[in-house]
């Protein structure tokens, strides 16, 4: 046995830890060896200087300082870390209430988009419908559908021209008279101004004559006074149309 | 068809020999327009068919009369009567009868001065359309169906009727008698300067609508919105109430006569 692995093992030897067997190898070995009794004895007294040196143990004082100093610190630290907590909640709620947001808003929206196209199918319905009626064979029909007329707004044009049609167009005189009383809720249309005048030129039947007269003084239709006037010369004129107009012309002039 | 218009000519020939007389049956027809210029009087029939008399008074047949009339009818052997607005398929009794769907239009070919008025049977519940031109007048009585009538100077008168009417007149007086008012669709009778008379039922439900620059007499119970301040209904301005709870519309319009609304 070299004399290098006897002196790996005389830490063991000094701790006794070793093997009945390996102690006796060494004991033998340290007989022989000198070099190696002196290594024993070098580490012995090495050891022997660890042994001798006292442990250093913290003072009682450190520990109550670091409690101390931790206090202290969750002191400073503890309302920011509050606060931190809180706005953290604050904002999760935020999430939860957008997200909530979201999904009815998203919900509104596209039961708003399904409902557009049925306002929109409901009134274009209604709209044929009234189309329908103004071209029904049955002069009563066709009044009920000029005096539904008078629920649309002046921006449903396809209304007010089948309205102006039915006023130059239509067979019976209750239905063109009916058609003028509509149109006349909708004179601020350039259209049925004209319409008005034109039809006053036109058309034959002394009742609609007279409606149409005082419609055009009702709304100051100043471009009608020739037409009036030229129904006065005309002979044809009944005289109670003519007395009509003179009635109506100065609202005019 | 065929078979139909020679059973028409056989009756026609027959009856012909006694009074004239014409027949057209209306199987399949919804609605009759008629057009002439005389004074139109309109029955209301059990039957399917159309009957038109003329209202000539018969004569009593002296010697003199039927030498005339042979004679005439000796002059018009061979020749056929035509007019410049259609073609007479009424068997000589000048009318031109077209149909158009469920629509059947009687056309009077002759002149005023040739009619002294006309008689027509049809179904009680057609709808008619007549337009009297501008000397002829309406009467009729007892149709349930829509009735449409305008004239110019000429008298309408109607009794026994449920609506949809819509009647319009320049000069002529204006009778409605209605036994019950259609809920169906609006009434609406007009006039530039005649007097309207409408008779409807107590009970009848109705959105009323008056408007003359005459005046309106009813018996019935107005209950027209009362606004403090302002002056009373006058002039072109309407009258508007609801009878028992409103109900169909009735529009009455008549620029300068007077307007009569009886209960019934």
């Amino acid at each position: 046995m070299k004399c290098n692995d006897i002196q790996h093992k005389f830490t063991g030897f000094l701790d006794k830890s070793l093997t009945e067997v390996a102690n006796s190898e060494i004991k033998k070995h340290l007989k022989s060896c000198t070099n190696c009794n002196q290594e024993l004895e070098e580490l012995k007294s090495f050891l022997a200087v660890l042994d001798s040196q006292e442990m250093e143990t913290p003072s009682a004082n450190l520990r109550s300082n670091f409690n101390k100093m931790l206090a202290q610190e969750i002191e400073t630290v503890t309302p920011k870390v509050i606060q931190l907590k809180l706005q953290q909640d604050w904002k999760s709620y935020l999430k939860i209430a957008a997200s909530i947001v979201i999904i009815i808003g998203a919900f509104l929206f596209g039961k708003h988009q399904s409902n557009i196209p049925q306002i929109v199918s409901i009134k274009n319905e209604n709209q044929e419908e009234v189309l329908a009626l103004l071209e029904n064979s049955s002069a009563s029909k066709r009044i009920l559908g000029v005096s539904d007329a008078e629920e649309f707004t002046k921006k449903d044009t396809k209304i007010i021209e089948a309205l102006i049609n039915r006023l130059f167009f239509d067979k019976n005189a209750n239905v063109r008279l009916a058609a003028a009383e509509t149109l006349s809720k909708f004179s601020s249309e350039i259209i049925v101004r004209d319409a008005l005048i034109k039809s006053l030129e036109t058309d034959e039947n002394s009742t609609v004559q007279i409606e149409l007269i005082r419609i055009l003084a009702k709304i100051q239709e100043k471009r009608a006074i020739e037409s009036m006037q030229k129904l006065l010369k005309n002979e044809e004129t009944p005289q109670f149309v003519k007395q009509q107009v003179e009635l109506n012309l100065p609202n005019l002039l | 068809m065929k078979k139909i218009s020679i059973l028409l000519l056989f009756i026609t020939s027959i009856l012909s020999a006694q009074k004239k007389e014409f027949k057209y049956s209306l199987s399949g027809i919804e609605k009759v327009v008629l057009a002439s210029g005389t004074k139109i009087v309109l029955t209301a029939g059990n039957t399917s068919e159309l009957v038109l008399t003329d209202n000539k008074k018969v004569r009593k047949n002296h010697s003199a009369h039927e030498n005339h009339q042979k004679e005439k009818a000796d002059k018009r052997k061979g020749l056929t009567a035509v007019y410049p607005n259609g073609r007479d398929n009424s068997n000589g009794f000048g009318f031109s009868i077209t149909k158009e769907d469920a629509i059947l239009y009687v056309t009077d070919l002759k002149s005023m001065y040739q009619r002294s008025g006309i008689n027509l049977t049809l179904p009680k519940s057609i709808n008619i359309s007549v337009n009297a031109g501008s000397l002829g007048s309406v009467s009729l009585e007892g149709f349930t169906g829509e009735v449409e009538v305008a004239t110019n100077t000429g008298k309408i008168e109607m009794k026994n009727v449920t609506g949809p009417i819509t009647a319009n007149t320049s000069v002529g007086e204006i009778n409605v008698d209605f036994d019950k008012v259609s809920q169906t669709s609006p009434i609406t009778i007009s006039s530039s300067v005649s007097e309207i008379d409408v008779a409807i039922p107590a009970n009848t439900k109705a959105d009323l609508e008056l408007r003359t620059q005459g005046t309106v007499y009813t018996n019935f119970d107005f209950d027209t919105p009362k606004k403090k301040g302002l002056p009373n209904v006058s002039g072109n301005k309407s009258i508007n109430s609801k009878l028992n709870n409103g109900g169909v519309k009735i529009y009455i319009k008549s620029s300068m006569g007077n307007i009569y609304l009886r209960k019934k």
